[in-house]
């Protein structure tokens, strides 16, 4: 396969970028000033897959050096020689969970991600989304859609219910691939250091609503997030995620066993608990993740006496907005597994 | 022109944070007279400081106070109980309030007193970091955090009814050093320590030289409030046991409290009867927002959480190597400032008598 435009044609037409279904390098010609043909152009981002490099072949070398690097850093790990930030962040330990998570990203959903120019490359902002699928995937995902896709990849700092950290391991576990703890003081501190933060205004009411309420939004907390915003003089940008809610059809909620237990619902899902642990591997249902237009309130005016209301009328907009998303993609959505 | 000077009482002036406070206030020309009071004797006589061997409880302090025209009383003497013990209490919080008591009849203008991060309590409902307007919600299993708590409340009442003196408490993340013991450094003492199981909390750790000076500093500027004082940056628990080679045993965090507290009652020495610190401590984070300490005391500590837990774990490895074990007169290893005047008074002679040999060659001294 030759990769080199032939001889004899101009120089400034250059091959697409672009493989085919068949695995063969597409032998369009790329469109001026881009790197595929109108064809690919048009094409959703993960179908067009770049040109690979020529596969390498095993070398027994290179097995032996990462064995040794994969020593080298367990050795350092076991003597405490690495940092975790001011909010428990490991990055070294989060970098393990990264093949998991581009797994869950690129192949298991195929999260398609679309308006990330709103996202700012710098600087704070609140992220503001909607909550669903009984486990709490759809901010692992949101958070790997700006480290992905977004030009300027960041980490976003998501706010976690505070019950999920009272819970053995798992609450260390957040904490270590940088989550945070749901609070106004957190979320307001995590803003003043120009912090990119995640919040879910509808908390538990929206992740473990049922199966058949699915994306119908929840009520927006107390507009907590909104007043943190203002304090902050922060961006708000509406996240809507479709697609989370299909992941664990949640069928029933055993709310006198989850009262029992102290725990906000006890799901009942078609595979949860008939199966057991595998019950909670989630359906592989195709993803969309729109970021809105950013609501600007730093440059808000307004007098203190008008904050209540500016809070519930900021509140209900960001509301209406993430609802409104929604419904523009199920619109066009024809299946909830494929594309 | 005169020095104003200022006149200081620090209570607790024979135990160790007394004892290392005092030669600071005596090296310094701004405070006189300086007056410690303990209930029992020092180990080395002061020098330039009057010590009188009193408990708090005495009435005389108050008399005390008056005549010397006490400006600032630095309240130290506070002493960590493991045990239930009604004497420490009576110490600790009614001695804390008759000396108040004696404050507020007197004319002394500020009180400082020291206190710990922990009276916040650990919870998971708290902010990752805390600041000095929280709640006062400490636990109760350990006589020393009550004690503490104790205490801070009644302050609390004490500065809500009374306009002067006006108090200042410094909040103390764990204390870690060479020369003091504290409950967090028995915690990390031992080879096996019990952790409970399925939680890593993360910890923020003041060096004891960082206290000293956030006590003088606190003197010296005349700040007045609440502050949270630690070292920049947490730590988390599993990796402060890596960095000292320590074995986690994790336990159950029911039955942590149980066996600790049995091995206490029963007076037994084991791996769980050292555990001085409560499990709610171990498994959720207890963290204060220094932002204050900053931007108001204007107070930089010189070790971050982590050098002060690097630094701790050195000396524990080479305690048993030293001279006197436990009770070290004078560290070996502390000799850099020595070191630095040797050196400087070397820099000094150097280019005196490089001076001298350039006279000499330019033949001035001959004429």
């Amino acid at each position: 396969m030759t990769s080199n435009p032939r001889p004899g044609t101009k120089p400034e037409k250059v091959q697409c970028k672009a493989v085919t279904k068949k695995g063969v390098r597409c032998r369009n010609a790329a469109k001026s000033g881009e790197a595929f043909c109108a064809m690919h152009l048009s094409m959703q981002k993960e179908e067009r897959r770049p040109a690979k490099e020529p596969e390498e072949r095993f070398d027994a070398k290179d097995l032996a050096e990462s064995l040794a690097e994969m020593q080298a850093w367990m050795k350092k790990r076991l003597r405490g020689d690495y940092e975790v930030d001011e909010w428990g962040f490991d990055e070294e330990f989060a970098e393990l969970f990264m093949p998991l998570m581009k797994f869950l990203y690129h192949k298991y959903w195929r999260v398609t991600a679309t308006g990330l120019e709103n996202v700012p490359a710098e600087g704070r902002a609140l992220l503001v989304a909607n909550h669903s699928g009984v486990l709490p995937w759809d901010g692992a995902m949101i958070i790997m859609a700006v480290r992905e896709d977004h030009p300027q990849p960041r980490q976003v700092r998501a706010l976690v219910l505070s019950l999920f950290f009272s819970l053995p391991f798992t609450g260390t576990m957040l904490q270590r691939i940088g989550h945070v703890q749901a609070s106004p003081a957190n979320s307001e501190r995590l803003l003043n250091e120009d912090e990119l933060c995640l919040v879910f205004p509808e908390g538990v009411k929206g992740i473990g609503k049922p199966f058949s309420r699915r994306y119908q939004l929840a009520r927006f907390g107390r507009g907590g997030f909104v007043r943190v915003a203002l304090k902050t003089r922060s961006p708000i940008i509406p996240v809507s995620v479709v697609g989370a809610e299909e992941i664990y059809p949640l069928l029933v909620n055993l709310r006198p066993l989850a009262s029992l237990l102290g725990v906000p619902y006890v799901p009942i899902t078609p595979t949860f608990p008939l199966l057991g642990p595998l019950g909670a591997v989630p359906l592989p249902t195709k993803w969309y993740i729109h970021f809105g237009e950013p609501i600007n309130i730093q440059d808000m005016t307004y007098r203190p006496s008008e904050e209540p209301l500016l809070v519930t009328k900021i509140s209900n907009q960001v509301r209406d907005t993430i609802q409104r998303q929604i419904y523009e993609r199920l619109k066009t959505r024809r299946s909830v597994f494929f594309e | 022109m005169a020095v104003k000077t200022r006149s200081v009482l620090v209570t607790g002036a024979s135990h160790p944070w007394g004892a290392k406070l005092m030669p600071l206030l005596e090296a310094d020309p701004g405070f006189d007279p300086i007056i410690g009071i303990d209930f029992k004797k020092p180990d080395k006589p002061f020098k330039r400081a009057e010590f009188f061997q009193v408990d708090l409880h005495n009435p005389l302090i108050a008399e005390l106070l008056q005549v010397a025209r006490v400006d600032t009383v630095c309240h130290l003497l506070f002493l960590d109980s493991y045990a239930g013990n009604e004497e420490y209490f009576d110490q600790n919080v009614m001695g804390t309030m008759d000396l108040l008591a004696a404050c507020a009849a007197s004319e002394t203008k500020k009180v400082i007193i020291k206190s710990d991060t922990k009276v916040y309590g650990a919870d998971h409902l708290h902010p990752n970091y805390i600041t000095e307007d929280a709640e006062i919600k400490g636990m109760h299993q350990h006589r020393y955090i009550q004690d503490r708590v104790e205490l801070e409340r009644m302050v609390e009442r004490f500065i809500r009814q009374n306009k002067t003196p006006q108090m200042t408490i410094l909040r103390f993340a764990n204390i870690l050093g060479r020369t003091i013991d504290t409950p967090i450094m028995r915690y990390l003492d031992s080879n096996i320590v019990p952790t409970v199981v399925g939680y890593d909390p993360l910890f923020q750790f003041t060096h004891e030289e960082d206290v000293i000076a956030a006590l003088f500093h606190t003197l010296k500027t005349g700040a007045t409030g609440i502050f949270n004082i630690a070292g920049d940056g947490v730590i988390p628990l599993s990796q402060v046991l890596r960095i000292g080679g320590k074995h986690p045993l994790p336990v159950s965090s029911t039955l942590l409290k149980l066996t600790s507290a049995l091995w206490r009652k029963a007076g037994r020495k084991g791996v769980l009867s050292s555990v001085p610190i409560e499990a709610g401590y171990l498994k959720y984070n207890c963290l204060g927002d220094t932002r204050k300490m900053k931007e108001v005391l204007g107070f930089y500590p010189r070790y971050s959480s982590k050098d002060a837990v690097v630094d701790f774990f050195a000396h524990l490895r080479i305690r048993r190597y030293l001279p006197y074990h436990r009770a070290i007169r004078s560290d070996p290893l502390s000799s850099e400032k020595l070191q630095a005047w040797i050196q400087s008074r070397r820099r000094a002679s150097d280019y005196l008598s490089d001076l001298i040999e350039t006279f000499d060659k330019e033949g001035q001294y001959d004429q």
